[in-house]
């Protein structure tokens, strides 16, 4: 089931420059580790060591956060879009 | 409503009061509100430009830098002349400020706010904005801002993005129900690497100051989640943060661990900067005159005012503030960047 995937600016290096990946998962889980299979770089960033959420990111399913479903075994179904918010270091100046 | 009809004092304000959601009533408000501003960089420098035009009455901006000819690029109210003067951004802006609106108050702050000068800065604010450029000092203005019941509104900017979210302490998830912990050192992209385009700090700072307008009326919808913007991307966006009851460790616990932070010597390394800056908490202030006496001997360049004084020696630039901090140019390296403080102004 292909999902749509929007990468913030923030992961985008690691995703050689892509602002959306397309994948196919039933489980945000799934697509986490997908991800991060498909662009190593991600490695250590989108899931904890034992494979859950992170505590310094925010996933969400066609805008509604997954900690309140089921958090990393929310299901996906076809033509979701997820939605990845890390925090932000930048103020700049 | 005409100017001639407004009390002396708000003709000025008129544009604004017009706006009947606002009126007259609002503008009271404003007048009468204490605002801290941490960071005065790309984003506080719009966010205090904003607020100073709008009229609100008492602005603290506290801020640890001083200007660089690429900062221009995108922060409001500094231009070369203020680069030339060696100004700190606290002063330089508070300068301009003055000039744009002589009728409020503007407090100037060099300084970096850590866990030892927070609580007496924000103490008796209104509201607190976000213009700092990383983690931990946000999250020890969450710690602050959740302690003492101050609505504070959080923003970020790099490359072509933006967040912001408003924070209530009490009734509104807080930066650590968002985030509950800081992602590890090396995973987040710097501002080296990732670069920034001046609107979507202008866009970030718009939305904060525009929350800041709100709140202090008590007027309007306060932005009801985490607002992300990509105007690259032109993706605008805004979803609602879960608070999981009870499992914050900070609104629902209590517990405020930057702020209850302790120790010496402090070393950051700046991002973007090549520098590191030196704290040291509870420094007797030091002799800006007495200092370039005594470095004069070994500096190849020397500039000093009443704000700081720049020295370079041996090929670092080391710039020192009357609180005894030092930004140390010319190396990312904490430990170096201690050792040389150590040795030109002392341990």
């Amino acid at each position: 089931m292909p999902v749509t995937v929007r990468i913030p600016v923030p992961l985008r290096q690691a995703v050689e420059g892509l602002s959306e990946v397309t994948l196919e998962a039933t489980q945000v889980s799934a697509l986490l580790q997908a991800l991060e299979e498909r662009f190593p770089a991600l490695a250590g960033r989108l899931r904890d060591g034992s494979g859950g959420l992170p505590r310094f990111l925010r996933v969400y399913v066609n805008g509604q956060d997954v900690q309140l479903v089921r958090g990393a075994e929310t299901p996906l179904a076809d033509g979701d879009v997820v939605s990845l918010l890390p925090p932000l270091a930048g103020g700049y100046t | 409503m005409n100017e001639e009809r407004l009390e002396p004092g708000l003709e000025r304000y008129a544009r604004q009061i017009l706006f009947s959601e606002f009126g007259v009533e609002g503008q009271r408000a404003l007048l009468g509100a204490r605002v801290v501003l941490v960071g005065v960089g790309a984003l506080g420098s719009h966010i205090a430009d904003s607020l100073v035009r709008a009229g609100v009455g008492h602005l603290v901006l506290a801020d640890r830098d001083y200007i660089e000819l690429n900062n221009l690029q995108r922060q409001a109210l500094y231009d070369e002349d203020d680069i030339a003067q060696g100004l700190p951004k606290a002063e330089a802006a508070a300068r301009k400020l003055r000039r744009i609106n002589s009728t409020v108050t503007v407090e100037p702050r060099v300084m970096d706010v850590n866990y030892s000068n927070v609580e007496a800065l924000v103490q008796g604010a209104d509201l607190v904005l976000d213009g700092t450029d990383n983690f931990e000092a946000r999250y020890l203005l969450n710690d602050v801002c959740v302690k003492h019941g101050i609505p504070w509104v959080y923003g970020g900017v790099l490359g072509s993005y933006g967040i912001t979210m408003t924070i209530l302490p009490g009734r509104t998830p807080c930066l650590r129900c968002l985030f509950p912990e800081m992602p590890p050192p090396g995973t987040t992209p710097t501002c080296d690497v990732a670069g920034i385009l001046g609107p979507v700090v202008k866009i970030i700072g718009a939305l904060e100051a525009a929350e800041a307008l709100k709140l202090l009326t008590g007027r309007g919808r306060l932005n009801p989640g985490l607002t992300t913007i990509d105007i690259w991307q032109y993706h605008l966006e805004t979803v609602p943060v879960a608070r999981v009851e009870g499992a914050c460790p900070t609104c629902a616990g209590r517990r405020f661990d930057f702020l209850e932070a302790t120790g010496g010597t402090k070393t950051t390394t700046l991002c973007g900067r090549n520098a590191v800056q030196v704290v040291v908490p509870g420094a007797p202030h030091l002799d800006l005159g007495e200092l370039a006496g005594r470095l004069r001997p070994v500096c190849t360049e020397l500039l000093y005012n009443e704000f700081l004084l720049r020295c370079t020696v041996e090929g670092y630039e080391l710039t020192v503030f009357p609180d005894a901090r030092a930004i140390i140019k010319g190396t990312q390296d904490e430990a170096l960047a201690k050792t040389l403080y150590a040795r030109f102004i002392g341990s």
